[in-house]
C-alpha cells in the first residue's frame, strides 16, 4: 500500500512538485495581509470579566493608555527654570498636534490649574502662562506646585528634578505610528545642556513593541535558516542535502503563517517565535529521510535513484508520521489548555505547520529527491571511522548497554532534583521586561519609576446608587481611608482621587492653611466646592476622577513598575479591604485598570501552564500508546521528555527564572518536540529486536543509525531554538533557551535512559510475542485511535500503521471501522443453487446503535409469499448476554422469538451465517486467535492476510468455522476476501466484496458474493440507497413495528 | 357492498399507482379417491401512502371452489355481519374484502382503523388468547392460519409508553365463528351433545346479538419487554365466538337454539429465549363460557369458569431444524354436570426442517387430544422452485372415534398438492 503510494508520487513527481509550489504560492499570497497585535490586551480573551470591566471604566472616566514624556533637568532648580518650563509648554503644544493624540487630554504643568482661595471664594488658574522669563518666577511655580500635594509624585518629581507630559492615544492599534511621531518629536527637539527627555508609558510600550518584534524577527529568521543549512551540510555534506530540506522549511513556514493570515489571526509577541520553531521542526523529517537515502546509497552505490528514494521513504514514512502525530498532539495540548489567545494560536498553527511539514516530507521531498543523480554522501559511508558524531554515539551506546542500571540510577537523581525545582518554581512577569534593559523605553521606565509615583496604574471605581451621592462625607471619608490603606503597600507610589481635590479646595478657601487640607463633614459644602471650582475652572477638569453626576468616582493608584509577584499582595490586600469596608448597600468598589488586568492574566498563565503540561503529556501518551499499540511503550516514550521538563524546572529554579509570558509555553513545545527522539528510538529498538537474537548487545545497533540521525535532528532543533536566545525580546530569549535545554536533555535521555530502561524492564512490546495475548492498550484502542484522530482533525493514518500490526491489531482496526450511528439501506439477496436456479429477495433494513446495543431490523419486500416478513435483532455488547431476536411471520401474523444461540446457522437461506450478518463482516474478537500470515493482492490491492482460529472447539462448533482467513485492505480496514473452513478442516465458503464505496464518509460494501464450496450454492447481496445520515427513528426497532411492517 | 370487491378487483389493473402484490394459489386435495378440495385463489394486496403518517392497505381475495370441494355452493354466513361476509359471484367463485384499513401513525402510538386481523398470544395451533377475530371453520382447522381468521371492522389503538405498549381495541363488528354449513365436509357433528338417538331435532335460526355498540367487543393489552422476556397482560370483554346450543325438549322433540354469551377474558403471555430453547406460555381465565351439560339440566348448557394455559418449548439445537412441543390444558372451575371433562389436555408436537438453503421445507405437526386419545397429524413439504413459484405437498390425517373432536373427521383424511405464484 505504502509502496504503491510512493510509487505513484514518484511517477507523478512533476505534478506533485507543481502542486506543492502552488500551495506555497497560495498560502504565501495571504502573508501581506497579516496584522500585528502587540497590546497586552491581546493576551486576555475579549470576554474576560476583568477586561470587560476595564473597558467600561475607560469609557466612564475617559481613561486611555498614556504615552509619557519625562523632562529631566540637572541642577538645584530642577525643572523649574525658564528654559525647562518653556520646553514643557512647547512639547505640550507639539504633542497636541500629533495625530492619534487626544488634544484635550494632554496633561502637563502648562495645562494644569492651581486652586487658590480669594476674597470671593476660589480662583482656578494656570500654574504659569506664559512661561516664566526669569529664575525667580520659575521658582514661584515650584512653590505653587509643592503647595498642591496632588501633583507631587504624579506630575512633578518630589525632588523637582523632572516633570511629565502625559498624552493619551485615541486608538491603541495605531500606537506604533504615534510612538514613532513622538520619538521623532523628542529627537528633533534641541535640548539645553543638562536636560534630557524620555518617552515611556503603556501606549509607548505597545507602540515600541511592534517595531521591536519586527526587527527581531527580521534578524533571527535568516540566521535560523543559515544555521539549519550549515547543520544540514555537516550532516550530509552534499549540496542537495543542504538545500532541498530548505524547500520543506519554506513551505512549512509560509504555509502555517499564510494560513494564520488567511484565518485573520494576528501576529502576537509570542507567535514571533513560530517561524524559528517551525524551521527546526520542518527540517527534522528531511534529516531522517536524507539519512536513510544516503545510507542506502552507501550500501549499494549502483542503486537506481528512484529506488533509493523509495527505499528511504518506505523506511522513514512510519517513524516520521508517528513523530509528526505526537508533535501535533503536543502543540494541540497547548491550544486546548491555554486561555490566552496568542498561546492558543501558537499551538494551533504550529500544529498545522507540523502537519504541512509532514505532508511535504511525504510527497514533495521524495518527488524532488528523485531528480537527484545518485551521489554518495561523504558523511554517510559504510566505513565511517572518522565520523566524530558516530564515535560519540557508539561510546554512549556501549556505556548504556554495559550499565543500564547505573544510567537509570543517575536519572533517578535528576528526577528528584527536577521535582524539587518544580516545587520552587514561581509564576511571575513584568511587562517592561519584554525589552532588553538597554532599550530606551526600559531606561525611561526605570527613570520615571525612580522619580515619580510609578508608571503602572490601576483604578478603583467607587460606585453609589444615586446621583450626587458622592457629596456624602461618609463616602468621601471611606475613599480617603482606602487611599491611605493602599499607600501602605510597598510598590504603591501614590494615589489620586477627587478627595484630594476637595481637600485642596477646602484649604484654598481657608487661606491656604496646611491644616485645612482636609475633608469637610457637610455634603452641601462639598457640592458648593465643586460649584465654586466650576465658576473659574473648567468643569471637565475632574473628568478622570468623578463622573458628571457625582455618582461614580475613580481612585487611581500608581505603582513603581512592579512584577506580578509584587502586585499580587497589593491586589489581594485591596480586595480584602474593599470586601470589608465597601459592603454597605448603595456603595461598592471594584478594582480595575491595566495592572489589574495584567494581574489576572499572569495568574492564569501560571494555571494554564501546568494544565497544558498535563494535557500535552496526556495527548502525547495516548498518541504514542496508540501508535505502538502498547501503554508501556507510550509511557516509555514520555519518560525522557517528562524528565527533561523536570530538569528545566530545576534549572529555572536555580537561575530564578519564573513561569511568565515567554516561559509558560515551553513545556508543551518541549513535549511535542522531545518525544520525537523517544519515538524514533523505540521504533528502531522494536525493529532491531524483531529477530530471534534478544541479547543486550543487539541494542548497540540503535546508536550508529537512528542515533546519528537523531543527533542532527537535535542539532537542527536546538540551534533553531538556540537562535532565539540571541533575541532582544526577553521572553523569546528565555523561551528559546529553555526549549533548547529541554530538547537536548530529552535527546540525551532518549538515547540513554530509554534503552537502559528497555534493557532492564524487557517490555513485551519489544521482546514479547506480539501475536499472543493482547497487551494493556489493545482493548478498544482501535476505537480510541479513531476518536483521537478525529479529535485531532487528522485523517486516520492508515498508511503508516499497517506494516508492523499483528493479526490481532489488524482485526481490531477492522472492528473499529466506523459503520455509522445508524443506517438505512435496501438489500437485494440473490440465492443461486448449483444448477443455476436463482431466487431473489428484496428487503429494506435499518440499523441503529442504542448506546452499546446494536439493533437491526430487516423487512422483506419481495417476493409476495414472504412479503412483510420481518427480522429484528437486539445485539448486546456483553459477550455473555445472548442477543434477542424476533421473526415476524405474515403467514401466521405472529411475532416469534427465535433462538439467538445458533449463530452458525445460515441466515434465512443465504450462505451467510447469522453471525456473519449480525457482525457485518467484523469478526467477534473474543471468538478467534488472530495471526498475521502476510500479504496478498486482491483486486489489485495489497491486503493483509490474517488467519483466525476459534479460541475453542465449542466456539468452532457454535460458529460452524474451524478457520477463517481474511484479506484485509489496510486502507479502509475492510476484508476484501474471506475464506472459511468448517471445524473438520474442509473448505466451506468464500466471501468476496466486489464493490466498496465511501458513503457519507463511511466505507460501505455494496456488492458481496458468497460461494458455498460444499453445496455449490451462491448468495449475492447488493446494497442500495445506503444512508447513514438521515436519522432512523427508534420505532423501527420495536416489535410492534415489526407487526405493522414498513 | 356486495360488489365492492368485484369493483376493486376490476380496478386493479388501473391501480399501478398503488403499491400492490398478488398471489395466486391453486390447491387440490383428495380423500380416498375423491376430490375433497379444489381451489384457486387470487389475493391482491394494495398499499398506498395517504400522507407521511397515514398508510392504507387493502387485501381482496377471489376464490374459486370446485363443485366437489369441501363446502360447495353459497353459504348464508349467519354468524357474520353484513360488512364481513363473502360475496358469491356464482356457485364457484366468491369474493371477499379480506382487509381494508388505514394506519395512522401518532406521535406516541398508532391507530389502525378498518377491517383487520389482530393476533394475540404465543401458542401455535390452538387458541387461548388469539380470540379477537372469529374463525372460519369451513375447512375445520386445516386452512392456513392467516386465511382462517375472519378479519373484522375494528378500531385498534396502540400507545407506546416508556414501560411498554398499550393496545386498546374496539370492535363494533358482531361477526362470530363461521361454522361449516350443514352437509359440508367439515360440518361439526361430534361433541355437540349426547342426544339420544331417534329424537327429532329442530334447529332454530341463530340468534346473534348484532347491535354494533351494545354488542361490541372491547379488548386491551399491555405488552412489554423486560430482562429478555416478552410479556403481555390481556383483557377482553367479548362474546364467546362459539354459539351455545340451548336445548328444549318437549313432546315434539328437541329444539336447539344457538345463542351467544358474553365473557370476561383475562390473561397473559410470556416468552423468552434460553440458548437453543424458546419458552412460550399463555394463560387465560374466562368468566363464563357456555358448555353442554346433561340434558337433565334445564337448558342443556351452563356457564363455566375456565382457566386455560399453554406451555411451549421450542428447540433449535440442530441446524435448520425446529422441534417444538406444546401442552394445552383447559380447567373448568365450577361443577355443572358438564359433558366434557373438567380438565382437558391437548399436546402438540412440531418438527420442521429446511433443506437446500431453505428452498425446501418439510414439517410434521401432531395434535394429540389426551382426554379422548384422538389426534390430527399433518405433513407438508414446500419447495421454492424460483423466486415466485412454490410447489407443495400436504397430508392431513385424522384419527379417533366419531364423537371426538378430531375423530369425527376420521374419514376426511386427505393428501394434496399446491402451487403458489407470486406476482
Amino acid at each position: 500500500m505504502l509502496e504503491s503510494l510512493f510509487r505513484q508520487i514518484l511517477k507523478f513527481r512533476l505534478p506533485v512538485l507543481i502542486m506543492g509550489t502552488l500551495f506555497m504560492g497560495f498560502a504565501g499570497s495571504f502573508l501581506p495581509s497579516i496584522t500585528r497585535d502587540t497590546t497586552s490586551d491581546a493576551f486576555i480573551p475579549k470576554d474576560n470579566p476583568a477586561r470587560v470591566y476595564r473597558e467600561e471604566v475607560k469609557e466612564t472616566f475617559g481613561l486611555a493608555d498614556p504615552i509619557v514624556i519625562a523632562v529631566f533637568q540637572d541642577g538645584d532648580d530642577g525643572i523649574f527654570t525658564p528654559e525647562g518650563l518653556q520646553l514643557v509648554e512647547q512639547l505640550t503644544l507639539a504633542l497636541q498636534d500629533i495625530p492619534n493624540i487626544d488634544p484635550e487630554r494632554v496633561v502637563s504643568l502648562s495645562t494644569e490649574n492651581n486652586i487658590e482661595g480669594t476674597d470671593y471664594g476660589m480662583n482656578v488658574e494656570s500654574f504659569y502662562k506664559p512661561y516664566p522669563k526669569d529664575a525667580v518666577t520659575a521658582q514661584l511655580v515650584w512653590q505653587k506646585v509643592s503647595d498642591f500635594p496632588l501633583y507631587l509624585g504624579s506630575l512633578v518629581a518630589r525632588d523637582k528634578s523632572a516633570t511629565l507630559i502625559v498624552a493619551e492615544v485615541l486608538d491603541e492599534v495605531k500606537a506604533e505610528e504615534t510612538y514613532l511621531a513622538i520619538e521623532s518629536l523628542v529627537n528633533n527637539t534641541a535640548l539645553p545642556s543638562g536636560m534630557s527627555l524620555h518617552v515611556a508609558g503603556e501606549a509607548s510600550i505597545t507602540g515600541f513593541m511592534g517595531m521591536y518584534i519586527d526587527s527581531d524577527a527580521k534578524r533571527l529568521n535568516p540566521i535560523a535558516g543559515v544555521i539549519i543549512t550549515i547543520i544540514l551540510f555537516l550532516a550530509f555534506r552534499t549540496l542537495a542535502g543542504a538545500l532541498i530540506p530548505n524547500l520543506i522549511v519554506a513551505a512549512t513556514v509560509v504555509g502555517a503563517i499564510g494560513m494564520m493570515a488567511a484565518a485573520g489571526v494576528s501576529f502576537f509577541v509570542i507567535t514571533n517565535s513560530m517561524p524559528v520553531v517551525l524551521i527546526g521542526i520542518a527540517v527534522a523529517d528531511s534529516i531522517h529521510i536524507f539519512s536513510a537515502y544516503y545510507e542506502s546509497i552507501a550500501k549499494n552505490p549502483k542503486i537506481h535513484g528512484r529506488d533509493a528514494v523509495l527505499g528511504a521513504m518506505l523506511e522513514m514514512a512510519r517513524p516520521i508520521t508517528l513523530t509528526s502525530l505526537t508533535t501535533i498532539a503536543g502543540f494541540l495540548g497547548l491550544y486546548i489548555s491555554s486561555v490566552q489567545p496568542p498561546m492558543q494560536y501558537m499551538g494551533l498553527f504550529t500544529a498545522l505547520g507540523v502537519a504541512i511539514a509532514w505532508a511535504f516530507s511525504m510527497t514533495f521531498l521524495p518527488a524532488a529527491m528523485s531528480y537527484l543523480t545518485v551521489k554518495p554522501s561523504k558523511a554517510l559511508q559504510v566505513n565511517r571511522s572518522n565520523d566524530l558524531a558516530l564515535s560519540l554515539l557508539n561510546w554512549i551506546g556501549a556505556g548504556v548497554v554495559r550499565n543500564p542500571q547505573r544510567v537509570a540510577g543517575m536519572c533517578l537523581l535528576l528526577i528528584a532534583a527536577g521535582i524539587l525545582g518544580a516545587l520552587n518554581i514561581e509564576v511571575n512577569d513584568r511587562r517592561i521586561e519584554v525589552f532588553n534593559e538597554k532599550e530606551p523605553v526600559y531606561q525611561a521606565d526605570l527613570m520615571i519609576n525612580r522619580h515619580f509615583d510609578g508608571t503602572s496604574v490601576f483604578d478603583i471605581v467607587v460606585e453609589t446608587d444615586r446621583p450626587e451621592a458622592l457629596f456624602n462625607p461618609v463616602y468621601l471619608r471611606k475613599m480617603e481611608a482606602l487611599q491611605r490603606k493602599i499607600e501602605t503597600f510597598a510598590p504603591v507610589g501614590g494615589t489620586t482621587s477627587v478627595v484630594d481635590y476637595l481637600k485642596q479646595m477646602n484649604r484654598s478657601l481657608n487661606e491656604g492653611k496646611p491644616e485645612e487640607y482636609r475633608l469637610v463633614d457637610d455634603a452641601e459644602l462639598n457640592a458648593q466646592l465643586f460649584f465654586l471650582y466650576s465658576t473659574s475652572g473648567d468643569p471637565t477638569d475632574f473628568e478622570e476622577e468623578i463622573d458628571y453626576d457625582y455618582q461614580r468616582a475613580n481612585i487611581r493608584v500608581n505603582m513603581k513598575g512592579p512584577s506580578h509577584q509584587e502586585v499580587a499582595p497589593v491586589v489581594e490586600g485591596i480586595q480584602k479591604y474593599i470586601l470589608e469596608e465597601f459592603n454597605e448597600p448603595g456603595l461598592k468598589a471594584t478594582l480595575s485598570g491595566r495592572s489589574m488586568v495584567t494581574y489576572e492574566w499572569v495568574r492564569s498563565v501560571g494555571k494554564s501552564h501546568f494544565n497544558s503540561v498535563a494535557i500535552s503529556m496526556l495527548l502525547v501518551l495516548i498518541m504514542a500508546s496508540l501508535v505502538f499499540r502498547s501503554l508501556a511503550a507510550g509511557l516509555l516514550s514520555l519518560t525522557p521528555v517528562a524528565i527533561s521538563i523536570l530538569c528545566v524546572y530545576a534549572v529555572m529554579a536555580i537561575f530564578d527564572i519564573a513561569i511568565g509570558i515567554g516561559t509558560s509555553m515551553f513545556a508543551s513545545v518541549a513535549i511535542g518536540l522531545g518525544v520525537d527522539f523517544a519515538i524514533h528510538s523505540i521504533d528502531r529498538i522494536k525493529d532491531i529486536y524483531r529477530g530471534d537474537d534478544k541479547s543486550d548487545d543487539v541494542m548497540l545497533a540503535l546508536f550508529p543509525s537512528t542515533g546519528r540521525a537523531l543527533l542532527f535532528n537535535l542539532l537542527a532543533i536546538a540551534f533553531g531554538f538556540g537562535i532565539l536566545m540571541t533575541s532582544d525580546v526577553v521572553p523569546l530569549m528565555r523561551f528559546g533557551a529553555i526549549v533548547a535545554l529541554s530538547v537536548c536533555t530529552a535527546f540525551i535521555f532518549s538515547l540513554t535512559l530509554l534503552p537502559a530502561l528497555i534493557l532492564i524492564i524487557k517490555p513485551r512490546f519489544v521482546y514479547g510475542d506480539t501475536t499472543g495475548t493482547p497487551n494493556l492498550m489493545s482493548h478498544g484502542s482501535g476505537i480510541l485511535l479513531v476518536l483521537v484522530s478525529t479529535m485531532l482533525l487528522i485523517a486516520p493514518g492508515s498508511v503508516f500503521a499497517d506494516e508492523a500490526l499483528t493479526g490481532r491489531q489488524v482485526m481490531e482496526q477492522v472492528v473499529a471501522r466506523d459503520e455509522g450511528q445508524s443506517a438505512s439501506r435496501n438489500l437485494t439477496m440473490e440465492l443461486t443453487d448449483r444448477r443455476g436456479k436463482t431466487r431473489i429477495r428484496k428487503t429494506k433494513g435499518f440499523r441503529k446503535y442504542f448506546g452499546d446495543e446494536k439493533r437491526t431490523v430487516l423487512f422483506f419486500l419481495e417476493p409476495a409469499n414472504i412479503k412483510d416478513t420481518g427480522f429484528l435483532t437486539y445485539d448486546y455488547k456483553e459477550a455473555t448476554e445472548d442477543d434477542d431476536q424476533w421473526l415476524y411471520l405474515p403467514a401466521v401474523r405472529k411475532i416469534r422469538r427465535i433462538s439467538a444461540s445458533d449463530r452458525g446457522d445460515y441466515f434465512l437461506g443465504t450462505d451467510f451465517s447469522f453471525e456473519d450478518i449480525k457482525n457485518e463482516s467484523k469478526p467477534n474478537l473474543n471468538d478467534y486467535h488472530h495471526k498475521r500470515l502476510g500479504t496478498e493482492l486482491v483486486d489489485g490491492i495489497e491486503c493483509i492476510v490474517v488467519e483466525g482460529l476459534p479460541v475453542s472447539d465449542t466456539v468452532a462448533t457454535e460458529l460452524g468455522y474451524g478457520r477463517v482467513v481474511s484479506c484485509v485492505d489496510p486502507n479502509i480496514w475492510m476484508a476484501r476476501k474471506t475464506e472459511f473452513w468448517d471445524p473438520k478442516g474442509n473448505k466451506l465458503k468464500e466471501i468476496r466484496v466486489h464493490r466498496i464505496e465511501q458513503i457519507d464518509g463511511i466505507w460501505t460494501s455494496l456488492d458481496v458474493h458468497v460461494k458455498n464450496i460444499k453445496t455449490g450454492h451462491k448468495t449475492r447481496f447488493t446494497f442500495s440507497n445506503v444512508d447513514y445520515q438521515t436519522p432512523v427513528e427508534d420505532r423501527w426497532f420495536e416489535t410492534s413495528q415489526l407487526r405493522r411492517g414498513l | 357492498m356486495r360488489f365492492l370487491p368485484i369493483i376493486m378487483l376490476a380496478c386493479s389493473p388501473y391501480c399501478f399507482a398503488l403499491e400492490s402484490t398478488a398471489l395466486i394459489e391453486i390447491e387440490q386435495a383428495w380423500r380416498k379417491g375423491a376430490t375433497q378440495k379444489s381451489t384457486a385463489e387470487l389475493k391482491v394486496e394494495f398499499n398506498h401512502s395517504l400522507s407521511d403518517r397515514t398508510e392504507a392497505t387493502a387485501i381482496v381475495r377471489a376464490k374459486a371452489l370446485g363443485p366437489d370441494s369441501f363446502e360447495p355452493g353459497e353459504s348464508d354466513q349467519p354468524a357474520l355481519s353484513n360488512g364481513t361476509r363473502r360475496h358469491y359471484l356464482n356457485d364457484i367463485v366468491e369474493f371477499e374484502l379480506r382487509e381494508l384499513y388505514a394506519d395512522i401513525r401518532l406521535d406516541n402510538g398508532n391507530l389502525r382503523v378498518g377491517k383487520q386481523q389482530i393476533v394475540w398470544g404465543q401458542a401455535d395451533g390452538l387458541k387461548l388468547l388469539d380470540v379477537i377475530n372469529p374463525q372460519d371453520y369451513r375447512e375445520f382447522i386445516l386452512d392456513k392460519f392467516e386465511d382462517s381468521r375472519i378479519p373484522v371492522w375494528t378500531l385498534n389503538l396502540e400507545v407506546f409508553l416508556s414501560s411498554g405498549d398499550l393496545q386498546l381495541v374496539w370492535i363494533p363488528d358482531t361477526s362470530r365463528h363461521n361454522l361449516a354449513k350443514a352437509g359440508s365436509a367439515f360440518e361439526v357433528t361430534a361433541p355437540l351433545s349426547n342426544i339420544p338417538p331417534g329424537v327429532p331435532i329442530m334447529l332454530q335460526d341463530m340468534d346473534r346479538p348484532d347491535d354494533p355498540i351494545k354488542d361490541s367487543t372491547f379488548a386491551t393489552r399491555f405488552s412489554t419487554f423486560k430482562g429478555g422476556w416478552d410479556l403481555t397482560l390481556n383483557y377482553l370483554y367479548r362474546f364467546d365466538n362459539f354459539p351455545a346450543l340451548t336445548k328444549q325438549i318437549d313432546s315434539t322433540g328437541l329444539t336447539l337454539t344457538p345463542t351467544y354469551h358474553r365473557t370476561h377474558t383475562l390473561g397473559g403471555s410470556a416468552s423468552n429465549a434460553f440458548g437453543d430453547f424458546i419458552f412460550r406460555s399463555e394463560a387465560v381465565f374466562n368468566s363464563a363460557i357456555y358448555i353442554d351439560t346433561q340434558l337433565t339440566r334445564t337448558s342443556g348448557v351452563a356457564p363455566a369458569k375456565e382457566f386455560a394455559y399453554v406451555l411451549g418449548l421450542d428447540w433449535s439445537g440442530l441446524s435448520n431444524t425446529l422441534l417444538s412441543v406444546q401442552m394445552f390444558q383447559s380447567i373448568l372451575l365450577n361443577d355443572q354436570d358438564f359433558l366434557r371433562d373438567d380438565v382437558d389436555t391437548t399436546l402438540t408436537l412440531l418438527a420442521r426442517r429446511t433443506f437446500l438453503n431453505e428452498s425446501f421445507l418439510t414439517e410434521a405437526l401432531w395434535i394429540y387430544h389426551i382426554n379422548d386419545r384422538d389426534h390430527l397429524l399433518r405433513f407438508k413439504a414446500d419447495y421454492q422452485w424460483s423466486t415466485n413459484i412454490t410447489i407443495g405437498f400436504f397430508a392431513d390425517i385424522f384419527s379417533g372415534a366419531e364423537d371426538q373432536l378430531f375423530g369425527q373427521f376420521d374419514q376426511k383424511d386427505r393428501i394434496g398438492l399446491r402451487i403458489e405464484f407470486g406476482l
